[in-house]
């Protein structure tokens, strides 16, 4: 008696009850599918794009390495002889003969004099306090410690 | 179709689909696990070539300076020109714009650009294998669609001709791969130089590690000389003045050292070599003359003679003989440079007015058991063993060998059927400088490898005189700059000692006829001659007036009177003051 008070319609969706969980089910997957796809998408065309950076810095790393090249040959061909004795010219400079040459004794000077080494007059180093594992090294320990951070604190402040 | 059908239809779809996508995962598990080897290796070295590819890094070549920090020799590079005509849009209007930048005519570069008869485009056309930077950016400038500039290591010496022939040259091939250093320190020290590749196994993806290294990639060792460039500079000026204001002069060197320790400061010889013109040039005079050519050295061998027979004790400065002026030798005629008799001089005398017939006479009463092994020991006939590519032995023939006779072991007395090179001769007449010791001769005076410098510490390479015998045969050298009135030589404030040579040039058959432009005048010397700091020689290759004592000691004067103002060495008064005083005599340190 009681099923024939039932409604009928609730008796004839309930096969729908099914293929709704199949497909929820169905869908779910490929929901957390699309999420792995994009996340991988995501971690690829992360790698690839700082690929791409690492590739442009590795060009100009070799880009300025031959530009360094390039002006160390520049600088020292401009710094060659025949081109600082024309500058020099063109600059009124001329060559010394040996009467432009002056020698002057130094009084008291000696070129082989012994070097003066400053030695480092070592700095007391005041020694580690040893705790030991009494109540009252403990108590020591903390009282140290706290003492301490007082005085950091005080020498921030 | 009622809901029953449907929903069986929809189960079916369900499993079909579920049992089609295991199947695919159970494909994918065994690909993975289970392939076929042969596939499996197929696939993995498709990857690899697709992802890897295998290049070989070329270090940096090592750079060369002077003892002062001036580059000698450094590394730049230039641009290798290529196009991809398959990119090409207006092939007209690209080669107009590049025929002047690659020197090509504009027609060429259009041909070029063209496709086949197929109509096919090249994917890559050369169009220069070397172009300079300016040019090279000139052409990135025109931002042409396809053009590839790639950049090529090449080898600068910014110093060119001045320091060309002890440099050498670094050449060989397009690639420096392949390419090597030739004469000089970059052939000696090519190894050194070159440093060491590595075979690099890289990713296509930057991400991925370098792997399959055989060994780190090991930068050239940088070379610090022992030669400085003001002084290479003031013995070439000196050098090429003393040639080319000579109608018949042909070539010559000067070779400055430090004898007591056996640095080479500098080397000049005419004529030069163009680095920068490798290939216009004539190669051969790419080569040091000073270390690779060798000659009959005359006269300034005598002070060998000299030194042997005070070493052997035969003969001291009481010993005289009588001077005829002319010999009679083993086989020929021995004369005096101007055929005159000196009466009887001593044994001073015989160096002083640099009598031929007084050292054959010497030479006669040693014998040759006693003087070839003596001469050995001066580095007569080996190689000094310096650090530079391609050294002489020179040529000392003895008894044995077959064309000795005993005729040239007299002449050998002074200087003629004797080859040395101009750095033997100089190395030996360095152990008279040095109190008899020989100070192993080098050019490189520190390796530079990363950040660490290691200095060459000089070394005595053997002692062929006694310190006594140096200083007697020293004492003479300087009496001959003093005495010797023929000796066009004037340096007033410095104590100097020298010989002077004049040598007649060997031909098939015998020597050149002795007459202006057939012999080789040279000079010897070092100062101060009690405390020295520096020894020269000076080499001239036929010049008009033949005499040593006329050419090469004008010339050694020139170079000592800016010398001394360029090594500040005072003259030897106020020298002597300086060092009562306890000062340093010599201002630069060398």
């Amino acid at each position: 008696m009681a099923d024939q008070n039932r409604p009928i319609h609730t008796r004839s969706d309930q096969p729908w009850q099914n293929q709704r969980q199949l497909v929820a089910t169905l869908s779910l997957v490929v929901v957390v599918g699309i999420i792995i796809a994009a996340l991988y998408l995501i971690q690829t065309s992360t790698t690839t794009t700082t690929a791409r950076e690492l590739l442009a810095m590795d060009d100009y790393r070799l880009g300025l390495e031959l530009d360094n090249e390039r002006l160390r040959a520049d600088i020292a061909e401009l710094q060659s002889l025949p081109r600082v004795m024309t500058r020099a010219a063109e600059l009124g400079f001329r060559e010394a003969g040996d009467d432009d040459i002056q020698y002057i004794i130094v009084d008291g000077y000696r070129y082989d004099r012994p070097q003066l080494t400053p030695t480092a007059t070592p700095t007391p180093v005041e020694a580690e306090p040893v705790y030991d594992e009494t109540l009252s090294g403990w108590l020591r320990k903390q009282w140290d410690n706290l003492k301490q951070q007082f005085d950091e604190w005080r020498e921030g402040s | 179709m009622n809901d029953e059908s449907l929903s069986r239809r929809l189960t079916l779809l369900g499993v079909v689909l579920i049992g089609i996508s295991l199947v695919l995962m159970g494909k994918l598990v065994w690909f993975q696990y289970q392939m076929d080897p042969k596939t499996k290796a197929t696939l993995e070295e498709n990857r690899e070539n697709r992802l890897f590819q295998k290049v070989e890094v070329q270090p940096d070549r090592g750079l060369i300076f002077d003892r002062n920090g001036h580059l000698l020799a450094t590394n730049s590079f230039d641009y290798q020109v290529g196009i991809s005509p398959n990119m090409v849009l207006d092939r007209q209007q690209v080669a107009a714009q590049l025929a002047p930048l690659v020197g090509l005519p504009e027609d060429q570069i259009y041909h070029a650009l063209e496709p086949d008869e197929n109509g096919v485009y090249s994917s890559w056309v050369l169009l220069a294998s070397r172009v300079d930077f300016a040019t090279g950016q000139a052409i990135a400038d025109l931002d042409i669609t396809g053009i590839d500039l790639d950049p090529r290591p090449i080898r600068v010496y910014p110093q060119g001709k001045l320091t060309a022939q002890l440099v050498g040259l670094f050449a060989g091939a397009e690639d420096i791969k392949n390419s090597r250093g030739y004469y000089g320190v970059e052939g000696f020290y090519d190894t050194l130089l070159a440093g060491q590749s590595k075979r690099v196994t890289t990713s296509t993806i930057p991400l991925l590690e370098e792997s399959e290294t055989n060994t780190d990639v090991r930068d050239g060792i940088s070379l610090v000389l022992t030669i400085d460039r003001d002084l290479q500079n003031l013995a070439q000026e000196v050098l090429n003045d003393a040639i080319e204001s000579d109608q018949t002069a042909t070539g010559g060197t000067i070779l400055i050292m430090n004898p007591r320790n056996g640095e080479i400061l500098a080397i000049a010889n005419y004529p030069q070599f163009d680095p920068d013109d490798a290939e216009g040039s004539d190669l051969d005079l790419a080569k040091n003359q000073a270390v690779q050519d060798f000659y009959e050295p005359g006269s300034i061998f005598k002070v060998l003679t000299m030194a042997v027979a005070l070493d052997l004790g035969t003969h001291d400065l009481s010993w005289t003989y009588h001077d005829p002026g002319c010999m009679e030798g083993r086989g020929n005629i021995i004369c005096n440079w101007d055929d005159r008799s000196r009466g009887d001089p001593d044994f001073a005398q015989v160096f002083i007015e640099s009598l031929n017939t007084g050292t054959a006479t010497i030479f006669e009463q040693i014998g040759p058991t006693q003087v070839y092994p003596k001469l050995r020991d001066f580095g007569i006939g080996t190689p000094t063993g310096v650090d530079l590519e391609g050294e002489t032995r020179g040529i000392l023939n003895q008894p044995g060998d077959l064309i000795w006779s005993e005729n040239q072991f007299l002449t050998t007395s002074f200087g003629q059927g004797v080859a040395v090179s101009p750095i033997q001769m100089l190395t030996a007449v360095n152990a008279i400088a040095n109190d008899g010791l020989i100070m192993q001769p080098h050019i490189v005076k520190a390796r530079i490898d990363g950040n660490e410098v290691i200095e060459a510490t000089p070394s005595a390479s053997h002692r062929p005189i006694s310190e006594e015998a140096a200083h007697t045969a020293r004492d003479i050298m300087v009496r001959v700059l003093q005495e010797n009135q023929d000796i066009e030589f004037d340096f007033p404030g410095y104590t100097i000692a020298g010989k002077t040579g004049t040598a007649e040039i060997p031909m098939p058959g015998g020597y050149e006829p002795f007459q202006a432009g057939n012999t080789i005048a040279s000079f010897v010397g070092f100062l101060p001659a009690d405390d020295p700091v520096v020894s020269v020689l000076v080499k001239l290759d036929r010049p008009q007036d033949y005499w040593g004592s006329k050419t090469a000691a004008p010339v050694f004067e020139t170079l000592l009177r800016r010398l001394v103002v360029l090594m500040e060495i005072p003259p030897d008064n106020l020298r002597y003051t300086l060092v009562a005083e306890g000062g340093n005599p010599f201002g630069r340190e060398y």
